[in-house]
């Protein structure tokens, strides 16, 4: 490894390191985050488990909408803190790499899901009757790679929003039609989990393709998160 | 540019008034009969619809690159278009689907793409109208990102069934029919550019406008 | 400028117009009858037994094109308009203050 890139890894690191202890002082973003998802939850249960009986195939779209909602809130409250706290600005200013910087948060926020998923994977798999750790490693990985995806745009359209009028609006218009692909490879590949007979093939299938769009988006965004943070 | 842009309106119009008559004139279909003939204004605007995100995407790339306003203003209008194209598209669908299919809507690859493709586009209109100051940089990112997401969108609804007639049907038609609809697609592509340069012309306008604005001020 | 745009948005709308309506009466005549082997194959006559009338739905796609295009058109010559006049007021602002 040469010395370019591991300064670069460092840079991220300490981004991820400040986010983390931020977060772990105050646990905000967390704790609402957790109440979110799993009130998210609870109201899809309300309405599609009818006298004991969920809908079928219905756990796998609920699990990544509760995903999404919540990956919403906390990129939102993420970068709104930043830019109370007039952090970002302080952030760009640093005579750090730009792209390590979006990397950074990108983990940050990727921590924080996953924490929320921890979570939401059992609280879906009691009230929706869901077998959806069956197969736990293509599980897992559907979940990490779609997450991912998610956080990846997310965390630059957050990024740059964090400067624009009515952000706090334009942030779901933005995101959830550019992360469609992600949402049908999540449900459909757990939707294939979950049948009576798990169909891992076809899962295998969503994760290649969930992948593939992760690198493409997360290159498209380390290249593109320069210039579009330069006021 | 200039100079072409009245010879350019002149051939549209003859185009449009040419391809109507040879759409009525076209054979009819053996299984589905008249309703086929949304064909020839259906399918070449989907096809503008899908083109249109890579011409944003490319000149929000140049944008970000150069700096260039010019680049900005392309993105922009072509984004715009984006959205029109797509109306059209999505409105003209559902009535051949109804009579070919029997349903409005199907969620199909083909259909589920434009829908998705004229989403993003109407986001990144919104975003324009509503996002501020400083929002074209942002909106140069969501051009790029939705010009790369079309192949994706594509390609993950693929997977599930297909109903559309397939894209080969284009290249199997037979000759009167290919040249139906080979001129409706020309005439589309003339109304897509002719369209797009008056739109580029109305922001270089507005953009000259602030320019005397702040000049006064100053 | 304002004036040759104008001219030349009022052909585009004018022969819109009348391809329409000319559109409108011929859409239901007589086809030309040509032979073919694979994809959309061309009739030799419609059949009778058709559950769903095609005839409006061709109608209404094909109007709702036009009037798209037609809407759009108008909407971008209203505001390069709105746009052409306030430059026009600016620049006797700036001539005589």
């Amino acid at each position: 490894m040469n010395a370019s890139m591991s300064q670069f890894l460092r840079v991220a690191w300490i981004v991820v390191k400040k986010d983390l202890t931020v977060e772990v002082r105050s646990r905000e973003i967390l704790y609402t985050t957790l109440f979110f998802s799993v009130s998210c939850v609870l109201v899809f249960a309300i309405a599609f488990v009818r006298q004991g009986r969920p809908l079928s195939d219905a756990a796998a779209g609920i699990l990544w909408v509760a995903v999404q909602f919540s990956g919403t809130l906390a990129l939102g409250r993420t970068f709104e803190r930043e830019r109370h706290t007039e952090t970002l600005r302080a952030l760009m200013l640093a005579p750090a790499d730009r792209p390590a910087i979006y990397l950074g948060k990108l983990l940050g926020i990727f921590a924080l899901l996953s924490v929320a998923e921890v979570i939401l994977l059992p609280a879906v798999t009691l009230l929706f009757r869901a077998p959806l750790l069956a197969r736990p490693l293509p599980m897992i990985l559907l979940l990490v790679s779609g997450t991912i995806g998610f956080c990846a745009v997310g965390t630059l359209f957050a990024a740059m929003l964090a400067r624009a009028r009515s952000r706090d609006v334009l942030l779901p218009v933005l995101l959830y039609p550019m992360t469609i692909p992600v949402m049908i490879g999540g449900v459909m590949g757990t939707v294939a989990l979950t049948q009576p007979e798990p169909q891992e093939a076809l899962a295998w299938f969503w994760i290649n393709l969930l992948v593939f769009w992760d690198v493409v988006f997360i290159t498209l965004s380390m290249w593109t998160f320069d210039p579009l943070m330069t006021e | 540019m200039r100079k072409l842009f009245f010879p350019a309106v002149v051939v549209t119009t003859v185009m449009f008034i040419v391809v109507p008559i040879l759409i009525v004139r076209a054979p009819y279909e053996s299984t589905m009969g008249l309703v086929q003939k949304i064909f020839y204004f259906h399918v070449p605007g989907g096809m503008l619809l899908l083109l249109s995100p890579f011409v944003c995407g490319i000149a929000s790339i140049r944008f970000l690159m150069t700096q260039s306003r010019q680049a900005d203003r392309v993105a922009l209008a072509a984004a715009e278009l984006t959205v029109l194209f797509g109306v059209l598209t999505l409105l003209t669908g559902p009535l051949w689907a109804r009579k070919a299919w029997g349903v409005w809507w199907e969620w199909d690859p083909r259909l589920t793409t434009s829908l998705l493709t004229w989403m993003m586009f109407v986001a990144y209109v919104l975003l324009r109208k509503y996002g501020g100051p400083g929002s074209e940089k942002l909106a140069a990112g969501l051009g790029i990102f939705g010009m790369a997401n079309v192949p994706f969108v594509y390609k993950s609804v693929d997977v599930w069934r297909t109903l559309h007639p397939k894209t080969s049907v284009v290249p199997s038609l037979p000759p009167v029919m290919a040249s139906v609809f080979w001129s409706a697609f020309v005439a589309f592509c003339f109304l897509y550019g002719l369209l797009l340069v008056t739109r580029v012309r109305l922001e270089r306008q507005r953009d000259e406008l602030e320019r005397l604005y702040l000049e006064l001020e100053g | 400028m304002l004036m040759r745009t104008s001219v030349a948005v009022w052909l585009l709308l004018v022969a819109m117009l009348v391809v329409g309506s000319s559109g409108w009466q011929a859409v239901v005549a007589q086809p030309a009858r040509q032979p073919s082997l694979e994809g959309f194959v061309p009739a030799e006559e419609l059949g009778n037994a058709e559950q769903i009338p095609a005839v409006p739905l061709v109608l209404t796609a094909y109007g709702l094109v036009w009037v798209g295009v037609l809407v759009y058109v108008w909407l971008t010559w209203r505001r390069i308009g709105k746009v052409e006049t306030e430059l026009q007021q600016l620049a006797r602002k700036t001539k005589n203050p």
